[in-house]
């Protein structure tokens, strides 16, 4: 009987597509900073995301923890709202207050108006329902990154 | 994406993923169609999922709610929507916990379905 193991080394980006990848950050192309605790859907959001020519994801982080100082340049923001709020519930303005300056998007599929509230107070640019499409999150990604704005974030009162 | 993407490759293994919200669902079906093209992968709400199942005939089913697999399915892989619990995976009738879910884990899944498809073939 032959036994599979079931795990294995599987790379993500095929050479190619490094190397695609590096032609387009040396074009134009607008970086995405991934932020999200859930890591089947970060590291997948991101092959999407990687596909589209105008779209790079430069860095994801599971928390903000060591991404403070580690943080790349980036264009735009992208995080997953509701895993990172059990474990940071200030998270957005967590990321308000750090140096990341970019426009960001919060993803929430969370029915909550407090939550959607606090997430605006605290500075995300757009909130979109994760029932949306990978298109309509790409489409947003792509208006917010094409502000090209470093914005001062409104932070709690 | 089109709420059901399909693709016809002969003799590969059809998985239907079949999860909420739209866009894990959606992200989970690029990345297999990207990364695993061999494998056919289609794409459906989850309140399709019986009707889905008998049209595709899929041997893999990727669902984020808690329950058994219908029969039929040779692997069945619950991924819950809080990342804090472990997915589930039922493959040939066993159970195993997979508490660090990610996605190079999901491609071993798929590579281990697609083998053992063609291993049965």
């Amino acid at each position: 009987m032959i036994q599979v193991a079931l795990y294995s080394v599987t790379p993500v980006m095929e050479p190619q597509e490094t190397r695609a990848a590096f032609e387009r950050l040396t074009s134009g192309t607008k970086r995405v900073l991934l932020v999200g605790s859930c890591v089947w859907f970060r590291e997948a959001l991101a092959y999407p995301i990687n596909r589209d020519p105008g779209l790079f994801v430069v860095q994801q982080a599971g928390s903000l923890e060591g991404l403070r100082e580690d943080a790349v340049d980036h264009d735009v923001i992208l995080t997953d709202l509701d895993p990172l709020l059990h474990r940071e519930p200030d998270i957005v303005s967590r990321l308000s207050d750090c140096s990341f300056r970019a426009p960001l998007l919060a993803l929430t599929g969370s029915p909550d108006l407090g939550v959607l509230l606090d997430a605006l107070e605290g500075g995300a640019d757009m909130l979109l329902s994760k029932s949306a499409s990978v298109a309509e999150i790409i489409s947003s990604v792509k208006l917010l990154a094409s502000t090209g704005a470093t914005r001062t974030r409104r932070g709690r009162s | 994406m089109r709420q059901q993407r399909e693709q016809n490759v002969l003799g590969s293994v059809r998985v239907l993923v079949a999860m909420e919200p739209q866009s894990y669902r959606e992200v989970i079906g690029y990345a297999i169609q990207g990364l695993r093209p061999n494998i056919a992968v289609s794409v459906a709400d989850p309140r399709m999922l019986a009707a889905e199942v008998a049209r595709l005939g899929p041997e893999m089913v990727i669902y984020s709610s808690p329950g058994e697999p219908p029969a039929g399915i040779t692997t069945w892989l619950e991924v819950p929507e809080n990342p804090a619990l472990p997915a589930t995976l039922y493959q040939e009738g066993r159970r195993s916990e997979l508490p660090e879910f990610d996605l190079p884990i999901l491609l071993a899944v798929l590579d281990n379905a697609h083998l053992g498809t063609h291993q049965v073939a």
